[in-house]
């Protein structure tokens, strides 16, 4: 079931960049802007009950609950939906661009092109289960800690390696994946049926 | 009653918020946004080739400072602040610039739109709702000691005071107006500081302010900053 246009909710503690932000994503063919939101709880809610295919955090503050503990359990509980932080810290599986990104930069990051988002999420099942069986056990397993959206640090420190060799594991899992974010490997994943199933509507 | 559209300019260090804002006012009527930038100096040239209506201004910019475009822009158009700070904490700077408003990031498009009208027709602007509380902070600031970067040990105590003035988002002759200085000193001081810390623009040592955890009240503007802010 591909939608025409990307939805998008938009969250922000700066009331006037969301409101304007809003509006520009909204006026871009291909996007539909849902909702925008003033907290991260708020946030958290309305994905839930929108399922949008995006979530557009701008800047690194969110009343209530931070960008970083929202993108996680997005990630955690509806994997599909991409997060995309505009000037904020290195986040587990969020798109982190940085402040002084363009309009366009953020639109790609949205999942511009409607095509590049329904191969993203529909990838052909043969091929993404070929694709899993060239991983090794190492980068099946770094996959699956991917997936629960930990950072390269808690990887390193739950299998015991150092975070560099995690790095490596990563850049070998990508490779073979096809995978070019954290995004794209937790949608893989979540297609191939890896991944708890989100919570029902 | 029909009027002519207003031309608007806006000076922020944000491309992104730049472009929604003037998609978002497009949608107002009679207003356009006709230029962007994040450049002190681009600002005043984009004024003499653009001659907007209104220039708005975030204080904090990529290069050059917010109260720079006020002053270089003034006697021109009305020249109103939009920053991320809490107005309150950066109304006596901007005034004194010869700023036309002071306004915050907290309003929703509609009502900037009305408030940039009201500017062209040369009214001060500010946000009535929070006047008091916009007064408050300003009358607060001027007894207020100047905040210090007091984690930083390898600055002299003056150091610190600059560096926490320069965090704020004020520029080398605002600082010197707050600390009774010759804009000279205060230069000097400013290179002092950012040979110390290792930097090489006023955004990096704000950050490395910042980062140190000594941030002084309605500093919201930098911490939207990502990493890779600096001289591009």
């Amino acid at each position: 079931m591909s939608q025409k246009r990307t939805s998008v909710v938009v969250a922000s503690a700066d009331r006037l960049f969301a409101d304007a932000a809003a509006a520009y994503v909204d006026g871009r063919p291909g996007f539909k802007t849902e909702a925008t939101v003033f907290d991260g709880v708020r946030a958290l809610t309305v994905v839930g009950r929108l399922r949008p295919q995006a979530l557009l955090i701008l800047g690194d503050q969110l009343p209530r609950l931070g960008p970083a503990p929202l993108s996680r359990e997005v990630a955690r509980r509806w994997p599909l939906t991409a997060v995309v932080i505009l000037g904020g810290a290195e986040e587990g599986l969020a798109t982190v661009l940085p402040a002084d990104a363009d309009g366009s930069a953020v639109l790609e990051a949205l999942g511009s092109a409607p095509e590049r988002g329904a191969t993203e999420q529909a990838p052909p099942r043969a091929d993404g289960v070929a694709r899993l069986r060239s991983l090794t056990r190492r980068e099946r397993e770094i996959l699956s800690l991917l997936a629960t959206g930990a950072a390269r640090s808690r990887i390193a420190a739950q299998l015991g390696i150092s975070e560099h060799t995690v790095r490596t594991h990563m850049q070998n899992l990508y490779a073979k994946l096809e995978c070019h974010t954290r995004l794209d490997v937790v949608r893989f994943a979540a297609d191939l049926g890896l991944m708890s199933a989100p919570s029902s509507p | 009653m029909r009027r002519v559209a207003l031309d608007l300019l806006l000076v922020d260090p944000q491309p992104f918020f730049c472009q929604s804002l003037g998609d978002a006012l497009a949608s107002q009527p009679n207003l356009r946004v006709v230029g962007w930038t994040g450049d002190e100096v681009e600002a005043e040239r984009l004024a003499s080739t653009l001659s907007p209506d209104v220039v708005l201004s975030e204080l904090d910019l990529r290069r050059g400072s917010g109260l720079g475009v006020i002053r270089r822009l003034a006697d021109r158009c009305p020249v109103v602040v939009l920053t991320r700070a809490h107005e309150g904490d950066v109304l006596l700077d901007a005034v004194a610039a010869g700023a036309a408003g002071c306004l915050s990031h907290d309003l929703p498009v509609k009502e900037l739109a009305a408030q940039i009208a009201s500017a062209a027709r040369g009214r001060f602007v500010i946000h009535q709702g929070r006047l008091h509380e916009t007064l408050k902070r300003a009358s607060a600031l001027r007894g207020e000691r100047i905040p210090t970067a007091p984690g930083l040990p390898q600055l002299t105590a003056r150091e610190q005071e600059v560096l926490g003035l320069v965090a704020r988002g004020l520029d080398n002759r605002a600082i010197a107006h707050r600390l009774y200085l010759s804009p000279q000193t205060v230069r000097t001081h400013v290179g002092n500081i950012l040979r110390k810390l290792g930097v090489h623009t006023r955004a990096d040592a704000a950050r490395v302010a910042l980062s140190e955890g000594q941030g002084a009240p309605g500093m919201a503007a930098l911490h939207i900053r990502g990493p890779s802010w600096g001289e591009g």
